[in-house]
């Protein structure tokens, strides 16, 4: 009996600090501040008090550099960030989604323009491949963001409370704000507890995808339908995608997503996914990587090893935040082959 | 440690270092960057992509998005050429418009067009016809489109309906040019003549692969394929004028292989320009004797086809009298051949014309000093071993009285069942096979 209690104990242990991992952490000031004031001066960015009694707004937390020891992610910094050739070199310091650096600072085409950070965009007046019902610059969260509950119009109430019930070791079924991978609401996930901050194929993200069989299908919870809120003739839609309506009996009119990879073996060039001299258990590139139908916990270090494990997504090649590169994307597509960097053909083996 | 152990150690390092600096170069180039349109320096080019900003998007020469729009848009809009929605195969126009069934053609019938065309929407890329690159000739029609535009032409449409039955990986959506180029992997080899290796060429079931890299008339044929003359001093041969025989024949891809791919005895290929279907082609030994059929009596050839060392019975590539594209002559018949220029062109079916590419390689009258050129009397009536050595009834054949010459082609064409002729020779029947 005494064995049993201390393995219990051994073992709670051992799990509590990846259960402090999870959540927001710390004093409550942290984050906090009860009258917005401290020694007659404001505490919150401005003398006007945050919603949820919060110090800052989304952008006044998440501004900083990444160093791989902040529990916070930094997705805007004030200074030019390190992102490398591909945004996973071992000197970088972005995470997942990017940076918000280079379109605050350089131009409209290197990311989300977001409220705050960038003006309104000076070329798109509606957020390409959408379908008009979206106007206005984008925020982070709420009706005019990504993040939290699109249904309510203040971003911090769209997310408020959510960072207490976020539990980073466990699968994000999309059922609640919380519940959903990086408060995207109903999107599922499992996201990196570091963020992608040096990424590799053993440490990385999690993106659900879903095999389609149509142009027209809408899946619940897959990181691309989130992108399909705005862009949605990217994602699905009649005469969208295929010029059958059916995938794998027409050719493709736009790069599809949300479809495994595996439907289109007939040549070797998907097989060999990231340089992969044999088809099967190919090697998962945090360059060009995939989404997976597959929701456990184990982290798919693995491609083309289980069904639909190689679904194609928007994040196969765009940084959700922004990126040194034009289109946002995750290398520097435009300058290829010239100089710049081909990650396209980490899938198209055969377009190198 | 010793300085000999330091010393391997060193030339170990060094060596590992330069193994991972090749390995990993390697990687970086690909068949892609290496074809005609993935070249940075040399490559697709539109210029609304192309260009740096403002005036365009600054993308790098040979990248994806000047023939591909991912999102069937960049930036948010269409970029000029602006041809409506989305595109199959994520291009910026239309492949191929299945309904343009004869020429002319137009840059908006197939996406190709859009750059290999004279004015163009996109790039202008230049193409100088077969019997000007490779055999010497000169100035002819510049692009592929205008060489499509004359009288004779590979028919596109005719090219996409047999492919889209034929092959597996050729779709309805398929551009017909893609049937024998594969655009990501097509070399630019107008520019490079002499070498094989620029190979622009994909067999429509081999469509992954270029072919004629090594698969040449040299490695089919040997010396049993003689390469035209190419410059009219008949100093050097084809293509592009090789130093001789040997390295003509080395620079040459099997093009018969690659033409026989589709042009065989069992297929049906329906032609729409000729309302009929095509005459199968024979090049083996039971075949053609311009193929690898042997000569049945003597054909007066002319050099590099007269008797030689290396024998005489040779093998044509279907280059040696054939354009790809087209050609201002019927049948596709080149503008020039073994070293010199047609002095006309053949613009129909029935006329004696076609003599005149007959006696690039023949012996005709002038060529035998018995008669004016492109008459043959002397092949037919009057050569040690003629067909038709005995003088009978010049009525039987000469239909029309008059003596002059008979059409070739009423005797000689491809045939993929050749039959032999009812000539006759001194007082017997010597039938023979009469191409």
């Amino acid at each position: 009996m005494i064995n049993i209690v201390r393995l219990f104990a051994v073992t709670f242990i051992i799990l509590l600090p990846l259960y402090s991992l999870a959540r927001v952490t710390g004093p409550c000031v942290n984050c906090h501040t009860m009258h917005n004031s401290q020694n007659n001066l404001w505490v919150a960015d401005s003398a006007t008090p945050n919603p949820a009694l919060l110090v800052a707004d989304c952008i006044g937390c998440h501004t900083g550099q990444n160093t791989g020891v902040n529990t916070m992610p930094y997705v805007f910094s004030t200074t030019p960030p390190q992102y490398g050739t591909t945004g996973t070199e071992a000197d970088t310091n972005t995470l997942a989604g990017g940076n918000f650096y280079w379109v605050s600072n350089v131009d409209d085409r290197r990311g989300h323009n977001i409220y705050g950070l960038a003006g309104p965009d000076q070329i798109l007046t509606l957020p390409p491949g959408g379908d008009g019902t979206f106007s206005g610059q984008l925020r982070c969260a709420g009706t005019m963001g990504c993040h939290g509950d699109r249904t309510v119009s203040e971003q911090i109430s769209a997310v408020k409370g959510s960072h207490h019930y976020k539990d980073h070791t466990t699968w994000q079924p999309g059922t609640t704000i919380a519940a959903s991978y990086r408060f995207l609401d109903g999107i599922q996930g499992l996201g990196d507890t570091s963020y992608e901050y040096h990424p590799t194929d053993l440490k990385h993200n999690k993106y659900y995808g879903f095999d389609r069989t149509a142009e027209s299908e809408t899946p619940d919870g897959t990181i691309s339908s989130q992108c399909a809120q705005c862009h949605k003739n990217y994602h699905n839609g009649a005469s969208s995608l295929t010029s059958s309506g059916t995938f794998a009996t027409g050719v493709w009119l736009r790069h599809p997503t949300d479809y495994d990879m595996s439907n289109a073996i007939s040549s070797d060039e998907y097989q060999l996914y990231n340089n992969s001299s044999t088809y099967g258990n190919n090697i998962y590139s945090v360059i060009s990587p995939v989404a997976t139908a597959e929701t456990s916990t184990t982290v798919n270090t693995q491609v083309f090893a289980q069904a639909n494990d190689a679904v194609v997504m928007c994040l196969s090649c765009h940084r959700a935040h922004g990126s040194p590169y034009a289109g946002s994307m995750r290398w520097n597509y435009k300058a290829w082959p010239a100089g710049g960097y081909n990650g396209c053909a980490i899938c198209h083996t055969a377009k190198n | 440690m010793s300085r000999d152990l330091l010393v391997k150690r060193s030339i170990l390092f060094f060596l590992a270092c330069l193994y991972c600096f090749l390995s990993s170069s390697s990687l970086l180039a690909g068949e892609y960057i290496d074809s005609a349109h993935g070249s940075s320096t040399a490559g697709v080019f539109r210029p609304v992509i192309g260009d740096a900003p403002p005036q365009g998007f600054g993308y790098s020469r040979g990248n994806c998005a000047h023939c591909h729009e991912q999102h069937a848009s960049i930036g948010g809009s269409e970029p000029v050429p602006t041809t409506g929605g989305a595109s199959s195969y994520e291009l910026f126009a239309n492949n191929f418009d299945t309904t343009q069934k004869t020429i002319p053609y137009t840059e908006s019938d197939n996406f190709c067009f859009y750059c290999h065309n004279n004015p163009t929407s996109a790039q202008l890329v230049v193409n100088n016809d077969y019997s000007q690159n490779f055999g010497c000739a000169p100035q002819g029609p510049t692009t592929i489109m205008s060489a499509m535009n004359q009288r004779s032409y590979h028919n596109l449409y005719d090219v996409w309906n047999f492919s889209k039955d034929k092959f597996s990986w050729f779709t309805t959506y398929s551009n017909p040019c893609d049937a024998c180029h594969n655009p990501h992997l097509a070399k630019r080899n107008w520019a490079n003549a002499k070498d094989p290796a620029y190979s622009a060429i994909s067999k429509p079931t081999d469509h992954f692969a270029l072919w004629g890299t090594t698969e040449t008339m040299d490695s089919s044929y040997n010396t049993k394929y003689e390469p035209p003359y190419c410059s009219s001093s008949l100093l050097n041969r084809e293509p592009n004028a090789s130093i001789d025989a040997a390295t003509g024949r080395a620079n040459t891809p099997d093009y018969v292989d690659f033409c026989i791919t589709c042009h065989t005895t069992t297929n049906t290929i329906f032609s729409t320009s000729l309302n009929r279907n095509l005459t199968a082609i024979n090049w083996d030994s039971n075949g053609d004797k311009h193929g690898l059929r042997l000569m049945d009596g003597s054909v007066s050839t002319k050099a590099p086809y007269a008797p030689n060392s290396s024998g005489t019975d040779f093998v044509l590539s279907c280059l040696d009298c054939h354009e790809a594209h087209g050609s201002q002559n019927v049948m596709l018949m080149r503008r020039r051949a073994n070293g010199s220029d047609l002095t006309s062109t053949i613009a129909t079916f029935d006329t004696k014309n076609w003599g005149l590419i007959c006696l690039k390689c023949h012996k005709d009258d002038a060529a035998a000093g018995v008669g004016p050129s492109n008459y043959w009397e002397y092949v037919h009536h009057l050569v040690s071993d003629a067909p038709y050595f005995e003088q009978g009834p010049c009525v039987t054949c000469h239909t029309r009285g008059d003596g002059f010459p008979i059409d070739c082609q009423e005797c000689h064409t491809h045939s993929g069942t050749p039959t032999k002729a009812d000539t006759r020779g001194a007082g017997i029947g010597t039938y023979r096979i009469p191409f």
